[in-house]
């Protein structure tokens, strides 16, 4: 099957999963839970339990050293509350660091893989098996701490991508491996990334070789399942010299009532005139109406343009969760390398968000974009927090940005902490933001079209996030639109 | 007066003039047309020195004081000086600089250039007014800041006024014709009418015939795909304007 | 209070930018002595037939100032005689302001001024007359601190015009000026306020005004740095009645390695309040500036309009600039804009003042003053307007 008809393919494909998931619910549809034999490592956290972990992922020694190093050096740091939002004490001696399916061993063929779990990917409109498998997309799927499976592995081979679970990767790829993780987000970074890597159980390795563009999309889907437990998953990706991939993420968990903490590292390289896509759609459970509930979303995503000419690109939809706290950021130390950040998050209920990106311009001619939309509702907090930073070496470097924030309802809250600092002389900034309300003409006039109250604000929302959808793949778009909708009903009348 | 032999310019790397010849004599209105993206602009531009366009191959002659000079060596400030004026298609705005004090600037330029005696204050405003009493322009010309909130009628009028007050001996209009409602441009075409003696020469970029009805040129060329394919009188705007730039290829 | 919690550091978010330790450095102390000795200097600046209120080394001095046009309806004296006649708003005023949101400096100031000004202009008072109040630190004495403090208060429907100037005719006086001004606008009252900053080139100078906003009042306010080897300058504007509008605009101009930090804090407190701000910057050879504006839009704030632009330009080769405009929105039928921009001399500009015969020294120099000009333009009073021009001059000679 060509390239196009792989993806037309998967956007029919996802549209009905779309259709059943999303339309037929105006709930969390995603907020059951798998009833499951695990394998499981009683709550707490000291070095043993790191070294059991290792243990029973079977890794080298030295992947073993380097997370007790993590650790150590985790004990040293204090949690940060620097960001604009409120949340308890989080007991890090209460949390489960190991959660695995017991029938959940690597299969050779992913019809093997534990009916039940397959059921529930099913369930999440991501189908594994090899008859109903999504044609364009390659998915790793991970369920608490271990990837479950991992489709199109053959196909992807033969052009000589590596595409598989870090676990995995670790044991058949030690020498990538050793060589580029911790590169881009180092241990000693800021207390959750140390924290993710003294306990990382697994997550997605991508690795593109020279000259080669990804014939398919490749995507990681993140399921939360255990209670007690959090999930700690770390990606990696590189693209070497002229190559190109899109990958895909999206996540969701049960409703509970308790808080669960997703304490993710995203790793992006990309060399010489490589092209890393990087996309997600976050729909972690974000607590009920009072705010009671949901998952912790405490992300550190970094990529490094290390190549010239290189570009990484991050499209975010973050619309769950109940606090956010992420900043995907790009190191442009290429010359004439490209970094581009679009966001759309959302905030409804209770949910705090406070995200945006880091662009730190070294390399001669960087150029950088910034598009981020915040959409708060209810009793939500959003905040937009952004560097942009020119250091001496970095000449004629560009950035745009733009972030703009949409008020639905009167008793949420939107800010904008937006940090430039210029150390060369020859570099051209241009930051605009605004916040307003939903435009009430707007509204009127769709209504006076015959739309109802609740299309004329999806159309309006819609219009207001085009500018970021229009970089999501198609398939995601569609879903975005959707999951955007979904949560915004209820917050207009 | 002036002569483009086997002009070659290129931006960014891409080769957009790919040898132009052309001569344009003392007292003559010359127009060049073309489809979009055929050159005309970047001609415009690398007369009047434009940094962003490269030039490869070719030069442009221009008389001064009986010499032959190549004005491809002179920096634009200098290329103005001697008199080459080129108004521009998009008027660039200059807040917070006031028109008037900005264009004695360049007229004081222009007499310290030729050895005279610089303007001053009160007698260059009643020189810049007798020019806009003859443009038929009001006071808020020189008033507020250059092209600041000007429409784009004003802006292109705003051009032929400085045209009118540096004197130019060559001077190129680049689609000055475009984006003009027809009063705008009558107004425009009667100011460029007025200025034209037997000792100056322009060169009319257009993309359309209309302007032509006005401002009647000696000769026509079509530039296309960076080259010049046909020259002949006037005749030739009317059947362009009615068959089109293909039957020429 | 400055004794507790010292000189900031940079760790703290107000100070992010700007370390202080330059200042740490030197040992200051208040003087006594307000004797000038370069009189001509001073009315160069001053026009000696304007109503000049002019203090030297922070030290009222009744023979440099000129007092005689003040009009009926505008009252002056120190402010520690106002306080302690206690004399009326005096007292509404100064409890006003949460102490525990004061600033070290400004407590410092409080701790250490001798001899502040207080105006008042009584109600339907119309000031035309330009009300120039000049602080001026002599050279005679090396690392004098002055604490230079001022309240205004505008009864209702009473208007203004005040230029507040901190100068030195010596750029080579090593001196600390911790200046406080505090102004309160009642219903309908409007002041025209500049606050002009020369210091010498050695100089530190921080500085706070704070304005306190009624119902239907006007701040039409202007700040102009051009001095100080350290300059912080904090603009706090609180609208705390319906329909009072503030605009905040400001010129800095810096050169050699002179540091300037701007904070602008508007704080919206009521419905239909307006706020407009422009800052602009013009940084030369190794000169770094900070910009730091807040606005804060308060949950019964609906109906707020809220502008904010700061424009940086980079003439200089090793200059560098800061900025962090911030929203802090909790109402929402707003609308609030801010932006920033950092960048050199615009290149089609540069090439139509080129085809308009200008050679490139000059059309530099043209449109560096065009991006002044484009701000001046705001200021209504013409004599503050050629006060600052004149002030602006020598740094446009000197571009190449």
């Amino acid at each position: 099957m060509n390239e196009a008809e792989n993806k037309k393919t998967a956007k029919i494909l996802n549209e009905k999963t779309i259709e059943q998931n999303f339309l037929s619910s105006r709930d969390y549809k995603y907020g059951f839970v798998t009833d499951i034999e695990t394998d499981r490592i009683p709550e707490g956290l000291n070095e043993n339990v790191i070294r059991l972990i290792s243990e029973k992922k079977k890794e080298p020694s030295w992947m073993c050293e380097w997370r007790l190093k993590a650790y150590r050096h985790w004990l040293t740091m204090a949690e940060p509350h620097w960001p604009n939002f409120e949340y308890g004490p989080i007991d890090y001696q209460a949390i489960s660091y190991y959660n695995a399916p017991k029938k959940a061993p690597k299969h050779k063929s992913l019809n093997d893989v534990d009916p039940e779990l397959l059921k529930t990917f099913d369930k999440l409109g991501i189908p594994l098996t090899e008859q109903k498998r999504l044609s364009g997309v390659a998915v790793d799927a991970v369920f608490d701490s271990v990837s479950v499976g991992t489709t199109h592995q053959s196909e992807l081979e033969k052009v000589g991508i590596i595409f598989c679970s870090m676990s995995e990767a670790i044991r058949s790829h030690p020498e990538l491996v050793k060589k580029y993780l911790g590169s881009v987000v180092p241990y000693s970074d800021n207390f959750f990334a140390a924290l993710n890597a003294a306990v990382f159980s697994d997550g997605s390795f991508c690795y593109i070789p020279r000259g080669v563009r990804s014939p398919l999309e490749l995507s990681t889907y993140f399921r939360i399942n255990a209670a007690d437990s959090g999930q700690f998953e770390r990606t990696l990706i590189v693209a070497e010299d002229n190559s190109f991939v899109s990958y895909l993420e999206g996540c969701t968990a049960p409703t509970r009532d308790e808080n669960q903490l997703h304490a993710a590292v995203v790793e992006l390289i990309a060399m010489d005139h490589a092209e890393i896509k990087y996309s997600t759609v976050q729909n972690w459970y974000s607590g009920d109406k009072e705010g009671k509930g949901g998952i912790y979303n405490f992300v550190t995503k970094r990529g490094k343009c290390a190549g010239a000419h290189s570009k990484i690109s991050w499209t975010q939809v973050e619309a769950g969760a109940a606090i956010t706290w992420k900043y995907p950021s790009c190191i442009l130390q290429g010359d004439h390398s490209i970094g581009e950040f679009y966001s759309v998050a959302l905030t409804n209920h209770r949910m705090q968000a406070d995200t945006g990106t880091k662009m730190i311009h070294i390399g001669k001619n960087t150029r950088s974009t910034i598009v981020s939309k915040g959409i708060s509702t209810d009793e939500s907090n959003n905040n937009y927090r952004g560097l942009v930073k020119i250091m001496p070496t970095a000449d004629r470097a560009r950035n745009y940005s733009q972030c703009d924030s949409m008020l639905v309802g009167n008793k949420c809250r939107a800010n904008t902490f937006p940090y430039i600092e210029v150390k060369n002389n020859s570099a051209v900034l241009e930051h605009e933001a605004s916040t307003s309300k939903i435009n009430a003409d707007q509204i009127f006039y769709l209504l006076s079209r015959g739309l109802d109250m609740e299309g004329a604000v999806s159309l309006i929302i819609n219009g207001f996030c085009k500018e970021v959808f229009k970089e999501l793949p198609m398939e995601f778009a569609v879903e975005a639109v959707k999951l955007l909708e979904m949560k915004l009903e209820g917050s207009v009348g | 007066m002036i002569e483009i032999k086997n002009l070659h310019a290129q931006v960014g790397g891409i080769e957009i003039l790919k040898g132009i010849n052309l001569k344009i004599n003392a007292g003559e209105v010359h127009a060049i047309m073309g489809p979009n993206g055929s050159g005309k602009s970047t001609l415009a531009k690398v007369i009047a020195g434009h940094p962003d366009y490269e030039v490869t191959k070719g030069e442009i002659i221009y008389d001064v004081n009986f010499k032959k000079i190549n004005i491809l060596e002179l920096a634009p400030e200098e290329r103005a000086r001697e008199g080459i004026f080129m108004a521009f298609q998009y008027p660039v705005e200059i807040p917070g600089v006031n028109t008037s004090v900005f264009l004695r600037a360049a007229f004081n330029e222009i007499c310290k250039h030729q050895g005279a005696e610089e303007m001053d204050p009160i007698d260059f405003d009643l020189y810049i007014r007798k020019k806009m009493k003859l443009l038929n322009m009001d006071d808020k010309f020189i008033t507020r800041p250059v092209n600041v909130d000007f429409s784009g009628g004003e802006k292109k009028r705003n051009e032929i006024l400085q045209m009118a007050v540096l004197n130019p001996r060559f001077s190129v209009l680049d689609e000055t014709d475009s984006g003009l409602d027809i009063d705008s441009m009558r107004i425009v075409a009667d100011g460029v009418n007025k200025l034209k003696t037997k000792d100056n020469a322009t060169l009319l970029i257009t993309h359309y015939q209309r302007l032509l009805n006005y401002i009647v040129p000696d000769y026509v060329h079509i530039l296309r795909h960076g080259k010049i394919i046909k020259s002949q009188g006037k005749e030739l705007a009317l059947e362009v304007e009615e068959k089109g730039y293909d039957w020429l290829s | 209070m400055f004794q507790t919690h010292g000189i900031p550091t940079v760790k703290n978010e107000e100070w992010k930018y700007t370390s202080l330790e330059p200042l740490e450095k030197n040992i200051f102390e208040l003087v006594k002595d307000n004797k000038l000795a370069d009189r001509s200097a001073l009315f160069e600046y001053c026009n000696p037939q304007e109503i000049n209120i002019v203090f030297v080394n922070g030290i009222f001095s009744a023979d440099l100032s000129n007092l005689k046009n003040i009009p009926s309806g505008i009252i002056h004296c120190p402010l520690q005689e106002a306080v302690a006649k206690d004399l009326p708003k005096i007292k509404e005023f100064l409890t006003k302001y949460d102490p525990s949101q004061k600033t070290p400096f400004a407590a410092l100031n409080e701790a250490l001024n001798s001899d502040g000004l207080y105006i008042r202009a009584d109600q339907n008072t119309a000031c035309k007359e330009l009300i120039h109040i000049v602080h001026v630190t002599s050279a005679s004495r090396r690392n004098s601190a002055s604490m230079p403090r001022t309240l205004m208060v505008l009864e209702k429907s009473s208007e203004a015009t005040v230029l507040e100037s901190h100068l030195s005719f010596d750029d080579k006086a090593v001196y600390f000026a911790n200046a406080l001004t505090d102004i309160f606008l009642d219903e309908n009252a409007t002041l025209h306020y500049c606050k002009s900053q020369k210091e010498s080139q050695n100089a530190f100078h921080i500085g706070q005004t704070r304005v306190w906003q009624e119902r239907n009042s006007n701040f039409d306010g202007f700040s102009f740095m051009a001095g100080g080897a350290l300059t912080r300058n904090d603009l706090d504007v609180v609208i705390n009645g319906e329909g009072a509008s503030a605009n905040l605009n400001a010129l800095y101009n810096m050169s050699t390695t002179q540091h300037v930090d701007n904070h602008t804090s508007v704080d919206h407190r009521v419905p239909n309040g307006t706020s407009n701000q422009l800052y602009k910057g013009i940084l030369n050879q190794a000169a770094r500036g900070v910009f730091n504006g807040k606005i804060f839009v308060r949950p019964v704030a609906q109906k707020t309009n809220s502008y904010q632009l700061n424009k940086n330009l980079l003439l200089g080769k090793d200059c560098r600039v800061d900025t962090k405009p911030q929203l802090e929105i909790f109402a929402d039928d707003v609308k609030c804009t801010h932006g920033a921009t950092i960048g050199q001399l615009d290149e089609d500009q540069m090439f139509y003042l080129q085809t308009r015969c200008i050679p490139s020294k000059i059309a530099r120099r043209m449109l560096a003053q065009g991006f002044v000009d484009d701000l001046f333009s705001k200021i209504k009073n013409e004599s503050i307007h050629h006060k600052l021009d004149k002030l602006v001059q020598p740094s446009f000679q000197a571009l190449e």
